[in-house]
């Protein structure tokens, strides 16, 4: 089962990867999916799961965030005013994924592909909750 | 809305400065010809930043952090290593000048050097250009889909960047109004603060990146002066001023800042001691 959400996720990387080479080399032809877990993608290739997370003046919420192991598109809105503006979620030390400037009125997202495991959250800045962490289950 | 102006005023000041050290050096060594390189260059860099923004944000809506902060952090390096190589070269001038015999300045650019300067004012704009472009995106669309945002926040955020555009003319036009002994002084001094300030940088993105490990803030200087403040957002442009700067960042600052800033000085001191012992 893990084995082939994997394989299914580097599909997709694969997929997003060539869709960038196209788009740095200038190119617009690449029929590159239009919504993180768009209505384009394949039937065959599982949607890429949304997460809605935001981050406040206290910092990450929620601090403890659970979700099942898969490709993840963070959706990062800011309930805060504007002294926290940045999401990260690292794994053994180093950032793995991370948005910046997020400010109070707009979403943005990033996208990993998860596998069951122990993360860290961080908002830096915040208040009470500058960390968290993200449990990834199979 | 202050937020919005602060951050693209940040996001733009940076590029501002090193595009008008560039311009302001080209003026003031005779060699205004290059400026339509420079020129070219700058256009180069806004073209590649919001076409290349435009499809990202309808393709997949955000560059990932994996690709976008090693473009940001080799981008600084390769700018560190300019600005050196133009410290030096221009510690070089200063100390071969005699007098104030402007215009008779031996600065014959080989096209390697200009390569490099116009490949530097490129590199300044493409660094932040990309996230600048995505951002400014973001805010047009939350603005435009269902009013939950104040269209004044594109708007702030444009006026920051204009803000910014000026900032980096007035420091030019001041600069190329000092004689060119000053001149050299006073760019040098900017230079190693810009330098010094982009290597804390790309250690920051190297570490965005995944490709070093986080780590604790060594200081927190967020109540003293916070980077969304004015001051800090000016500062933080300017001369990569981080309210929680890790040690790695600290050491790296102050390990590339100080050797510089002696050996630069040190230029300085031998002409004057040269010149009281002739006198």
């Amino acid at each position: 089962m893990a084995g082939r959400a994997f394989r299914m996720a580097s599909l997709r990387g694969a997929v997003a990867l060539l869709g960038l080479a196209g788009i740095v080399a200038g190119c617009s032809a690449s029929p590159a999916p239009s919504e993180p877990a768009g209505s384009g993608v394949p039937a065959s290739v599982p949607a890429v799961r949304q997460v809605q997370v935001s981050i406040s003046d206290a910092g990450c919420g929620p601090q403890a965030l659970s979700i099942p192991a898969g490709p993840t598109t963070f959706v990062v809105t800011n309930d805060g005013s504007a002294s926290v503006l940045e999401y990260e979620v690292e794994q053994a030390g180093r950032i793995i994924g991370e948005v910046e400037n997020v400010i109070p009125g707009i979403n943005r997202t990033f996208t990993l592909n998860l596998k069951a495991g122990a993360y860290v959250l961080s908002c830096p800045g915040g208040t009470t909750a500058p960390t968290g962490t993200l449990t990834v289950t199979e | 809305m202050l937020t919005v102006f602060l951050i693209l005023l940040r996001e733009g000041l940076e590029a501002a400065l090193v595009v008008g050290i560039v311009v302001g050096y080209l003026v003031k060594v005779g060699r205004s010809d290059a400026l339509r390189w420079v020129w070219i260059g700058i256009g180069a860099a806004l073209l590649v930043s919001l076409g290349l923004g435009t499809l990202v944000f309808i393709t997949i809506g955000d560059l990932p952090s994996s690709i976008q902060e090693p473009i940001e952090g080799l981008a600084a390096v390769f700018a560190v290593g300019v600005l050196t190589w133009m410290l030096f070269w221009m510690r070089r001038q200063g100390r071969a000048l005699k007098g104030e015999l402007e215009g008779q300045l031996d600065a014959a650019l080989r096209t390697g050097s200009t390569a490099a300067l116009v490949g530097l004012a490129f590199v300044a704009i493409v660094r932040e250009g990309l996230e600048t472009a995505l951002f400014l995106l973001a805010l047009f669309r939350s603005a435009a889909a269902s009013g939950e945002l104040s269209p004044a926040l594109p708007l702030a955020g444009l006026a920051g960047l204009a803000v910014a555009v000026l900032l980096g003319a007035a420091i030019v036009r001041g600069a190329i109004r000092l004689n060119l002994r000053r001149f050299f002084s006073f760019t040098g001094i900017l230079i190693l603060f810009v330098a010094a300030g982009l290597v804390a940088s790309a250690l920051g993105a190297f570490v965005d990146a995944g490709w070093l490990p986080t780590g604790q803030p060594a200081l927190n200087l967020t109540g003293l002066l916070p980077e969304t403040s004015p001051v800090g957002a000016l500062l933080a442009g300017m001369f990569g001023y981080r309210a929680q700067p890790t040690l790695l960042q600290l050491v790296a600052y102050f390990g590339y800042l100080l050797p510089v800033l002696t050996l630069f000085l040190a230029g300085d001191r031998l002409r004057l001691s040269r010149r009281i012992r002739f006198a």
